[in-house]
C-alpha cells in the first residue's frame, strides 16, 4: 500500500516538473506605427449582413473519423454591420492636378476608393446556434473565421453598390463649395474613373 | 455478449467525446452566400490626417475556485491546465483615425489681398477600427460567449484610444491638417490657419 503511495507521489511530482516546461506564452512585444496621410471621405454607408452556415455531414468530404457527425448538425446565423467611408486620398494629388488661372481653378481627383472599413464588436450578434447530437458548439474560433469570411463577402460585395461614384460626386460638390467659398468663380472638379 | 457489445458502444461514445474535447472540429467551414443590405446612406466631409496602428493582447483568465492538490490523481485534468478553468486570449491589431470633421459646413474661409483665413474645427478622433480579419484568437480554452468576447474586444478599443491620448496624436492631426489644406491651397497669398472648438 506505501509503495503504492510513493509511487503515485513521484509520478504526479514528475508529470508536474514535465508539465511545468509547457507554459504558455502571450506575445508581449508593443509594434505601432503613426502615418500622416490625407483621406477626404466624403460618403458613409452602413452595411448589414446574415452570415449564415449550416455544419452537416456530407459522406463526399468526410474523414473516417469524421462519421459521428452524422449523428447531429450544427446551424447559426450571425448578424453583422460594418461602417464603410470612400473618398479621395489626398496625398495622391500631384504637382499639376491644381491649376489655378485668374479666378478659375481646375482639379484633377485621383480615384475614390473605401477609406475606412470597420465592423464594431458591438454590431456583431449570434442570432441563433442550433447544436444536436454529437456534435460540439461553436467555439469564438470558429465564429471569427465566419466573421472574416463575412468581412470579405461585404468588401466583395460593395463594388456593386455604387459607394464609389457617390464618393466622387459628392467629393466635387464638397471641393466646389469649398473654392468658391474662397472666392474663385468658376471651380472644375474631373474626377478619375479608375476606381479600384 | 449484451454487456459486451455496451461497453463497445460506450468505448465508441467515450471516444468521439474525447476527439471533440481535445481536437474540436477544426475542420475550415464556408459560410453561405447570403446578401449585403444597405441600411443607411450619409454623405460625410471627413479629412483624416493621422493614422496610428497597433495591436493589443487582450486576455480573460477564470481559475478554479477549489484548490487542487498535486497528490490527489483526480484532480490531474486541472494540474495540466494550471488551475484554470477557462481562458480566451485574443489578439487584436487596430487603427485609431484623427482628422477635421467638415460634415456640417462648419468651416469658414475669408479672403483679403493678401491673405486667406481659415476656420476650421479643432481635430477630433475619427475613427477606431476593428475588423474579425485583423482578430485572432490566440488561445480559447472552455466555453465563452459571445458577450465576454465583446468585453475584451471593447477593452481593447478602449486601449487603442488610451494609447492614441497618449501619443498626442491631436496635435499631429492639428499639423498635418496645416500641411494639408496648404496642399490644397496653392495661393500666393498668406494662408492663416485657426482651429475653433465646436461650441
Amino acid at each position: 500500500m506505501m509503495r503504492l503511495l510513493n509511487n503515485s507521489v513521484i509520478f504526479s511530482c514528475l508529470s508536474f516538473l514535465l508539465l511545468s516546461c509547457a507554459e504558455e506564452k502571450l506575445p508581449d512585444e508593443r509594434i505601432y506605427e503613426v502615418r500622416n496621410i490625407g483621406l477626404l471621405s466624403t460618403t458613409e454607408y452602413t452595411v448589414g449582413k446574415i452570415i449564415r452556415l449550416s455544419d452537416e455531414f456530407k459522406e463526399e468530404d468526410s474523414e473516417w473519423y469524421e462519421y459521428y457527425k452524422k449523428y447531429g448538425e450544427r446551424k447559426i446565423l450571425i448578424s453583422c454591420r460594418a461602417k464603410v467611408k470612400a473618398g479621395i486620398d489626398l496625398t495622391e494629388l500631384q504637382e499639376g492636378d491644381i491649376v489655378i488661372n485668374g479666378s478659375t481653378i481646375e482639379i484633377t481627383l485621383p480615384p475614390a476608393k473605401i477609406t475606412t472599413f470597420s465592423m464594431d464588436p458591438s454590431d456583431i450578434h449570434t442570432e441563433m446556434e442550433s447544436i444536436t447530437g454529437l456534435r460540439s458548439s461553436f467555439s469564438q474560433e470558429e465564429k471569427n473565421a465566419f466573421l472574416k469570411q463575412g468581412e470579405a463577402a461585404i468588401r466583395k460585395d460593395l463594388a456593386s453598390t455604387g459607394i464609389l461614384n457617390d464618393a466622387n460626386e459628392n467629393a466635387v460638390a464638397f471641393l466646389k463649395e469649398f473654392y468658391e467659398q474662397m472666392g474663385y468663380k468658376k471651380v472644375i472638379v474631373h474626377t478619375s474613373k479608375e476606381n479600384d | 455478449m449484451v454487456v459486451n457489445i455496451s461497453v463497445l458502444l460506450l468505448m465508441v461514445v467515450a471516444i468521439v467525446i474525447s476527439y471533440n474535447v481535445f481536437f474540436g472540429e477544426k475542420k475550415e467551414l464556408t459560410i453561405d452566400e447570403t446578401p449585403i443590405q444597405i441600411e443607411s446612406i450619409r454623405t460625410i466631409a471627413e479629412i483624416s490626417t493621422v493614422s496610428y496602428k497597433d495591436e493589443v493582447v487582450m486576455d480573460s483568465v477564470e481559475y478554479e475556485t477549489e484548490n487542487y492538490a498535486i497528490y490527489d490523481p483526480r484532480k490531474l485534468y486541472e494540474l495540466y491546465n494550471r488551475g484554470v478553468k477557462r481562458r480566451l486570449t485574443m489578439i487584436i491589431t487596430g487603427e485609431v483615425r484623427y482628422g477635421v470633421d467638415l460634415s456640417d459646413n462648419n468651416f469658414s474661409v475669408s479672403t483679403n489681398k493678401d491673405s486667406i483665413h481659415l476656420i476650421l474645427p479643432e481635430p477630433s478622433l475619427l475613427d477606431v477600427i476593428i475588423v474579425p480579419s485583423k482578430t485572432q484568437i490566440y488561445l480559447e480554452k472552455g466555453s465563452w460567449r459571445d458577450s465576454e468576447r465583446h468585453k475584451l474586444e471593447t477593452g481593447a478599443k478602449y486601449k487603442f484610444k488610451q494609447n492614441a491620448v497618449a501619443l498626442n496624436l491631436e496635435k499631429k492631426a492639428r499639423e498635418n491638417t496645416e500641411r494639408l489644406f496648404k496642399k490644397l491651397i496653392m495661393d500666393k497669398r498668406t494662408l492663416v490657419i485657426e482651429f475653433k472648438k465646436d461650441e
